[in-house]
């Protein structure tokens, strides 16, 4: 890892500790919507298997737009993205940076959602529970890595709250959609997740190459 | 040596520049609003064509082209060697101001980049303030540790815009004195854009006269800003 790699990650997670603005407003939210939705559907045995996975994957992706859409406040706030446009470092780091930090917070996010889960939903998984150890990470990847890059790309947008939503989460449908079969087929162990594990990880490599690729373009972009 | 034709338009304002900067301290002079900031963040590459911005033109620094749109030519910031202090001094609010300096060096071994911080730090004579944070700075400190920070990576152009606006004069001065003696010595050439004309004869400059964003002329200061110094000297009046 970069010396300035490792800069940007302990600056972005120093900061967060500081005020856990982020994580305490993702937990809020997404808190919110587990509990809504059981009050919505009352969900019992098999119901609740079928509804989970899609339950947590959309509380995960909207709780996480609200630390995505401040991925870049503090740099834009102080005035100091000129002086990382001037910095001889790759943009590409400054991204996987944030892209780290994110990742790590809608983890915790999720690991703190758990316990709402067996409370509200009953929830026993049937399936090879392990598996979510894989299909929850490469989804929260896909979806911090993109929202990270859209929200580099609507940074000098008035509307940037709204235009993130608007561009991130059409692109994120295919990821979504495996993310939520994924954890569906391993909560009532009805089918083989690794068809959609195996098209979250190619989502991954695909978006993630291609979002440090284009990165610089859009960092040194008005 | 620095080579530029610029055309360029931002909104309604027209920026067109052609010129050569051979000195090793050139004054772009002007009034607020002239395109003294603009003609900067071209040069160090900040700006670029984008919606409602174009950009057509070309930039050299001795031997490399940094910018040539006729031939897609556009060299990311980072890479032109060149540094850009600005009115606003922008450090990193998280970092101590040791780490701010620094910030830039990150290709350099630990005992190098800590000499490197040390011998700015006391270029600007800021070495007291070496574990300060941004927020516990004056302006005046600020802005000196902006200009160690953007000295520290070596750059082979430096771009000030206004930086010392937050100083008093008699400190502004020993710092500019400072300044370019140890620019000349690093072979450092300087452009710095300001409205305030004590600064461009004080420092014997070249000096590049901008109007309306066109350059309206260029050579001695002594010749440039005759019509200023005869303004300021008669406001002064005879005593």
């Amino acid at each position: 890892m970069t010396r300035a790699l490792w800069s940007h990650l302990v600056k972005d997670l120093r900061i967060e500790w500081r005020s856990l603005d982020a994580i305490i407003s993702m937990l809020f939210f997404s808190g919110l919507v587990v509990v809504l939705f059981s009050i919505a559907f009352d969900p019992r045995g098999a119901f609740s298997q079928q509804i989970a996975g899609g339950v947590l994957c959309v509380a995960t992706m909207f709780a996480s737009v609200s630390a995505l859409n401040q991925a870049w406040a503090r740099e834009i706030r102080h005035q100091v993205m000129d002086a990382q446009r001037m910095v001889p470092s790759p943009g590409a780091e400054l991204l996987l940076a944030k892209v780290i930090v994110n990742f790590f917070f809608v983890t915790i996010v999720q690991i703190a959602l758990a316990p709402f889960f067996v409370v509200f939903y009953n929830l026993r998984i049937v399936g090879q529970a392990w598996l979510l150890l894989l299909v929850l990470p490469l989804g929260t990847w896909a979806l911090v890595s993109n929202g990270v890059f859209f929200a580099a790309l609507s940074m000098s947008s008035r509307n940037r709250e709204l235009l993130l939503s608007l561009i991130l989460f059409p692109i994120f449908i295919p990821a979504l959609l495996a993310m939520v079969q994924a954890t569906t087929s391993i909560f009532t162990g009805d089918s083989d997740p690794t068809l959609w594990i195996k098209m979250l990880f190619g989502y991954d490599i695909i978006f993630t190459t291609v979002s440090l690729l284009l990165f610089d373009v859009v960092f040194h972009a008005e | 040596m620095l080579e530029l034709d610029l055309n360029a338009q931002r909104g309604s304002f027209h920026l067109q520049v052609k010129c050569r900067f051979d000195s090793d301290w050139t004054v772009i002079f002007g009034h607020s609003g002239a395109g003294k900031s603009t003609l900067l963040r071209l040069l160090a590459g900040l700006d670029r064509n984008g919606a409602s911005n174009a950009l057509q033109g070309r930039i050299a620094l001795d031997e490399s082209t940094l910018t040539d749109t006729a031939n897609g030519v556009w060299l990311a910031p980072g890479r032109r060697r060149m540094a850009l202090v600005s009115q606003h001094p922008s450090l990193f609010p998280h970092l101590n101001v040791e780490a701010n300096v620094a910030y830039g060096l990150s290709a350099m071994e630990r005992s190098t980049r800590a000499k490197r911080v040390t011998e700015m730090l006391e270029l600007v004579d800021a070495t007291e303030l070496a574990n300060r944070r941004p927020q516990d700075l004056s302006g005046g400190q600020a802005q000196r540790v902006a200009l160690a920070r953007a000295l520290a990576p070596a750059p082979r152009l430096l771009l000030l815009d206004e930086p010392f606006s937050a100083l008093d004069g008699t400190a502004s001065d020993a710092l500019v004195d400072r300044l370019q003696i140890w620019l000349r010595a690093n072979n450092v050439q300087t452009v710095i854009a300001t409205h305030d004309a004590t600064d461009a004869f004080a420092t014997a400059a070249e000096v590049a006269l901008l109007r309306e964003g066109q350059l309206a002329a260029f050579g001695p200061a002594e010749d440039v800003l005759e019509e200023e110094r005869e303004r300021i000297v008669g406001r002064l009046g005879p005593h």
